[in-house]
């Protein structure tokens, strides 16, 4: 019937018909040409590392990470990082996270104030590690309370619920600090100018030395790290989408909604991958623990 | 429903089929699943990230066959003394239902047993508040060991001199924090301990502080032993007597970092100073050859003759001032002599 209907038409009608078809179907194309042509190669996400890491932040930072490999139009990560670090099993997740979005495109993390402990735990496995140049990384090692005996408590069914045998506690933080130390030459090894022990013994770097001795790889900010990742990826033009870290908090680190000092929810008998600073500022003095002890130095020759 | 209506329904049927066969088969080979990019985690494998374990137990033998000597033993006031201690004042917050961690003697308890067991015997002082002046102590004592050197008062300090000349012997254990109180009492042998602590980040026993020690010679303190574990040691040198144990080259002091085979304990004589008191603890007795080296001091305590010298009713080569307590309350009761104390 189509046929016969375009058989009646005029010559005129039927180029007339005709250009009336391509001036629709142009239409219903022109946004896909045009988008195709104004629109950004892919998108870079900037995703935040803020705050204490404990299980509720690793938990969000994970699932973050996740959703950014499988949106397909995200071609590169930037980690956005400020974290004094925290509990070790988060801090290694949060590693985990990370090395598996390596895996799938470029990442290249940059450390505001701080990157240190579990915080620099945290970023090890970027392509890259920018740093400012009064940026603090490092800090390798495992903050935690002094081994001690307990006594007898018949409120326990055995002794190691009223706490670990000195030899186990050495034995549970040396097992943190060598895995951590294990990561840091398994990810950056060939970069580092530094020897295991000097790694070890936990020494928070500044930026600029920091890039000399290979904890970091170059002084930039975040704005660098977009464009380098963008480079790496291929895009000549992007767009940047922001996961901010929500559930991040000073809280449980030392510090409470309000900003000021409080060890309510630190635990100084537990082992933590947080910096020095953090550290006494979170537990205090240790002759305010409970079951107080003072230095074990006494005081002199630190 | 005439011929042609059956058949476009037909055609409508086998078009549908058709194409949603075909888009599921197309998804269903084209999708290749959710990927999970691996991660490497061969260092975190058991193998690799578990800690090394230090030999531990063993016994706490004496070779020693000497008769029964007196053994004077300082522990310090619980609170200054060792972190451990602490934990007693503290016993009633921590709600043991069966008993407490210790007392500040507990620190030196695998010693004590050791000595007990052979037939000695072993005096506890704690002040000159609690047990009298520690002359008075020393006056039958063959041994005096301290764990707290820097709790000594000058009166105490001078007891202990008086004591070591008359032929006792003295064990100092010399933990960091405790240096100048240490060369004071040790210099006369040439002994002298340094302020800071020692570590080891590349060789220890799971922890920075925890550094290995070798006997440096044939000392009587270090007789079979191999290795020592030192939880918190303190440089100890000598200048007249006999360096006695070393630690590993990489060690490094707290106050230079450098890295170093440091002097850890030293002999001259009667005079015995190690460079840390946490080998003597009940969790550290058995740890490498602690044991053994525990089995030597005790040796070396009960080991040697002491003139009566310094007993409280002999006269003394030393200046009689020196005796008397200096310090405290009650230092003006005490006689010259020593003999009557007045509280």
């Amino acid at each position: 019937m189509t046929v016969r209907l375009w058989k009646r038409l005029t010559r005129r009608q039927q180029v007339a018909a005709v250009a009336l078809v391509a001036i629709a179907a142009g239409a219903l194309a022109a946004p896909q040409v045009y988008a195709y042509a104004d629109d950004s190669d892919g998108t870079i996400a900037v995703v935040e590392v803020d705050g204490g890491i404990d299980s509720d932040s690793a938990q969000e930072f994970e699932e973050q990470l996740r959703e950014v490999r499988q949106n397909e139009s995200i071609d590169g990560v930037v980690l956005d990082v400020d974290s004094p670090g925290g509990r070790p099993a988060s801090s290694e997740r949060m590693y985990t996270a990370v090395e598996r979005t390596t895996a799938e495109m470029p990442v290249i993390a940059a450390v505001d104030s701080m990157g240190a402990s579990g915080g620099y735990y945290t970023v090890l496995p970027a392509d890259e590690i920018y740093v400012t140049s009064s940026s603090a990384v490092g800090s390798v090692g495992v903050a935690g309370g002094e081994p001690m005996p307990s006594g007898p408590d018949e409120g326990d069914s055995a002794p190691d619920k009223g706490g670990p045998h000195p030899d186990d506690q050495r034995a549970n933080a040396q097992l943190i600090q060598q895995t951590f130390v294990e990561s840091v030459f398994e990810q950056r090894g060939d970069r580092l100018e530094l020897t295991r022990e000097e790694v070890a013994h936990a020494r928070t770097y500044y930026g600029t030395e920091a890039v000399d001795n290979g904890m970091a790889d170059g002084i930039g900010t975040v704005d660098d790290a977009i464009h380098d990742v963008a480079t790496d990826a291929g895009l000549d033009s992007y767009d940047v989408v922001t996961y901010n870290a929500t559930t991040s908090s000073g809280l449980g680190f030392g510090l409470d909604e309000h900003g000021s000092n409080t060890s309510a929810n630190v635990n100084p008998y537990q082992p933590q991958l947080i910096a020095p600073e953090v550290w006494h500022d979170a537990v205090g003095d240790s002759s305010d623990w409970p079951n107080a002890q003072p230095a074990a130095d006494g005081g002199e020759g630190q | 429903m005439s011929g042609h209506g059956r058949l476009l329904a037909a055609t409508f049927v086998v078009a549908f089929v058709l194409t949603v066969g075909l888009v599921s088969v197309g998804t269903v080979v084209v999708d290749d699943g959710t990927e999970q990019p691996t991660v490497e985690r061969e260092h975190f494998q058991p193998e690799h990230a578990l800690p090394d374990t230090t030999p531990d137990g063993g016994e706490i033998a004496m070779d020693s066959s000497e008769p029964a000597n007196d053994v004077v033993i300082h522990t310090g006031d619980a609170m200054a003394v060792d972190p451990m201690q602490s934990l007693l004042a503290d016993g009633a917050d921590r709600e043991l239902s069966t008993g407490s961690v210790g007392g500040p003697e507990r620190s030196v308890g695998p010693l004590t047993t050791t000595l007990v067991e052979n037939g000695h015997a072993v005096e506890f002082y704690a002040d000159e508040f609690e047990d009298g002046p520690l002359q008075q102590s020393l006056a039958d004592a063959d041994a005096f060991v301290t764990t707290a050197p820097d709790q000594l008062t000058n009166a105490e300090q001078d007891a202990l001199e008086e004591f070591a000349d008359a032929g006792g012997r003295v064990l100092i254990t010399a933990d960091p924090g405790s240096s100048a109180s240490v060369t004071e009492l040790g210099s006369t042998a040439g002994i002298h301990a340094e302020p800071g602590y020692l570590y080891n980040l590349v060789e220890n026993d799971n922890n920075y502080l925890s550094i290995y020690a070798e006997p440096e010679d044939r000392s009587p303190l270090t007789a079979d032993v191999e290795t020592v574990v030192l939880r918190s040691a303190a440089v100890v040198e000598t200048t007249k007597g006999e360096r006695a144990m070393t630690t590993a080259a990489e060690t490094r002091l707290s106050t230079t970092r450098e890295a170093d085979a440091y002097s850890v304990a030293a002999h001259d004589g009667d005079l015995a100073v190690i460079g840390d008191s946490s080998f003597l603890e009940p969790e550290n007795a058995y740890r490498a050859d602690n044991n053994v080296l525990i089995g030597n001091v005790a040796d070396f305590l009960v080991t040697g003759e002491k003139t009566d010298q310094s007993g409280p009713d002999e006269p003394s080569d030393v200046d009689p001032d020196s005796q008397v307590p200096d310090d405290g309350p009650g230092a003006a009761d005490q006689l010259p002599d020593g003999s009557d104390w007045l509280p």
